[in-house]
């Protein structure tokens, strides 16, 4: 074998399915959000950014961006913060720390279709698991219509919340485990408090994990869709509605291909822009372990 | 008696060890607050599976009369049966799309992960960062060609296009994976295998494809689970129920039965019992799979 050509022939099978079915059709869905078809039958006509500017004016869609943000900003902070903390708890109990550790991830086997079933019969009014547990508790003045158009999107971005905390969880229990014990010791020895220990030791040694857990919180955030249609269908009136699912609405329901490649094209420019950091780390540190 | 003297020996390097006066008194106080806050956290994170597995098995009277969150008056086991029953063709229809994609997604990301990381070539690192990068492309950019590219092709509404879908989508991730396997892989074992006049497929065959088996079966925990999860494609690329996967069929399950929450509850358990088996038999590959560089969830 001509030694210039073996790397490319391993690399071929991935090369060619990803791009025939992957990466051709990135290139095409950025073409068709520049047309205005409709439907698969027959291609529409070229409109330049005609299907961008309607969409600036497009009141669902400008609600969806507006529901996508308050995703972003609860997955950032809820997931990973509780996420830290059952992880430095965890980390502090000996006995039952497998039992304990298996019901924090068990979400991550459930799929979002799944979680959002589930947690539709949790907030179902009057009957539901919620509602029933809080009148249970003597709480009932909390209780409000989960699934309304108030808090529909709060109610799904729980859920989400839920099954995101495990994979923080994990992510950070394995990088507390990186921590070498040593370090923590010596530092008592000096007379280091906790809380000095924790915020000079412990968490700025979190720092690759913080990153995977971000990276991973903003994307599931920005793309939501799968749980969203579980749970809501968008509703109620497309008040819990997200771009990821709007996109998905005017595509596959409204078959217009040509706006909903649109939004396909923000969404991706969206997740882009928030990745860039996080391949800059991985590339780097490539480049050292090749170098 | 035991803990006595643990207690005793360990008395002075304790004074030395253990920061402040007041740390030292907080220190029991400290412990059961911890034990009981994790304790708590971990409840309410099991609450929702406990109240699904509650709704399963109980009648619909038996809710509105006694609550939720009762324990069932009587256990109707029947449910689950008659849940698996009817989902048992979309059942059938994840299997036959999960197994194949996970292992056309090993044998394709296993061949990369080795040229990447074995192999010194011009526009290497490029690839990679093509690689890394293209692991964070939505779906939503490409659903609207794939499901256009499929029914010009004709394999609308056949297994064949939601494997070759899905593992062009988990390709990104199982070459980075491997990739990162590979790097850790001593380089003598490569160069052993050339003096004795070994191919490079030979090479590739018999010595990294069963080195990388920690990793593969990481990999395949993962791939199986995320395959198997997967909404959307099997939404947009199927028609008729025989080709649905089961996150598909619980929708129309949920449809079908709406307010019959004992029905509804039986469909998701039954939906993902595989997958909850894979991951509580196979936990520690799951997490070693997430931990190896993973960015999804």
């Amino acid at each position: 074998m001509n030694a210039r050509l073996t790397p490319w022939l391993f690399l071929m099978p991935a090369i060619l399915i990803y791009g025939i079915f992957g990466a051709y059709p990135i290139f095409q869905t950025f073409a068709i959000s520049l047309t205005n078809q409709v439907g698969v039958a027959e291609p529409g006509t070229f409109i330049g950014l005609q299907n961008y500017v309607t969409l600036i004016e497009d009141e669902y869609f400008l609600n969806s961006l507006k529901n996508t943000g308050i995703w972003v900003i609860a997955f950032l902070i809820v997931p990973n913060s509780l996420a830290i903390t059952i992880a430095l708890l965890v980390k502090q109990t000996f006995w039952g720390a497998g039992l304990i550790k298996t019901v924090f991830f068990l979400p991550l086997a459930l799929s979002f279709a799944i979680v959002g079933v589930v947690w539709g019969w949790i907030y179902e009014p009057d009957v539901g698991l919620l509602d029933q547990l809080l009148i249970g508790l003597g709480l009932d003045g909390l209780i409000v219509e989960w699934l309304g158009p108030e808090a529909a999107t709060y109610s799904v971005i729980a859920a989400a919340a839920w099954r995101q905390t495990a994979f923080a969880t994990v992510v950070f229990l394995a990088g507390l485990s990186a921590i070498p014990q040593e370090l923590i010791e010596a530092a008592k020895v000096d007379g280091g408090t906790r809380r000095q220990i924790f915020f000079r030791i412990t968490l700025p040694l979190l720092k690759p994990a913080s990153t995977i857990a971000v990276s991973s919180a903003l994307i599931h955030a920005l793309l939501a869709t799968e749980i969203v249609l579980t749970m809501t269908e968008g509703g109620p009136f497309g008040t819990s509605e997200v771009v990821g699912y709007r996109m998905y609405m005017e595509t596959f329901w409204n078959y217009k291909f040509g706006y909903g490649a649109a939004i396909g094209v923000i969404v991706t420019l969206m997740t882009a822009t928030m990745v860039v950091p996080y391949v800059r780390r991985m590339a780097k540190a490539q480049e050292r372990d090749w170098s | 008696m035991t803990d006595m003297t643990t207690q005793i020996q360990s008395l002075p390097q304790d004074g030395l060890n253990r920061g402040s006066l007041r740390e030292r008194l907080e220190e029991p106080f400290m412990r059961g607050g911890q034990i009981g806050l994790l304790l708590l956290l971990a409840l309410v994170f099991f609450l929702p599976v406990l109240g699904t597995l509650l709704t399963a098995v109980r009648t619909i009277p038996d809710i509105t009369q006694n609550g939720a969150w009762a324990l069932p008056s009587s256990y109707e086991w029947g449910n689950l049966s008659h849940a698996f029953v009817e989902m048992l063709p979309y059942l059938r229809a994840s299997v036959i799309i999960t197994l194949p994609s996970v292992a056309g997604t090993l044998m394709v990301s296993m061949m990369a992960g080795y040229a990447l990381s074995r192999m010194r070539f011009q526009g290497r690192i490029w690839m990679f960062l093509v690689i890394v990068s293209l692991s964070f492309v939505p779906i939503h950019t490409q659903l609207i060609p794939v499901f256009r590219l499929m029914s010009d092709l004709g394999l609308h509404d056949t297994f064949l296009a939601q494997i070759i879908v899905h593992i062009m989508r988990q390709i990104p991730f199982a070459v980075l994976i491997m990739t990162n396997f590979f790097n850790t892989v001593p380089g003598e074992l490569r160069e052993a295998g050339r003096i004795d006049g070994a191919s490079e497929w030979t090479i590739f065959r018999r010595i990294y494809v069963p080195v990388a088996r920690p990793a593969l079966s990481a990999l395949i925990v993962l791939e199986f689970t995320w395959i198997w999860n997967d909404l959307l494609w099997g939404l947009v690329l199927t028609q008729g129920s025989g080709k649905k996967p089961v996150t598909v069929g619980i929708l129309s399950f949920e449809g079908e039965y709406e307010i019959a929450w004992n029905m509804v509850a039986s469909g998701a358990v039954v939906a993902a019992i595989p997958t909850l088996v894979v991951f509580l038999a196979f936990q520690k590959h799951f997490i070693r799979g997430m931990t190896m560089g993973s960015v999804k969830g």
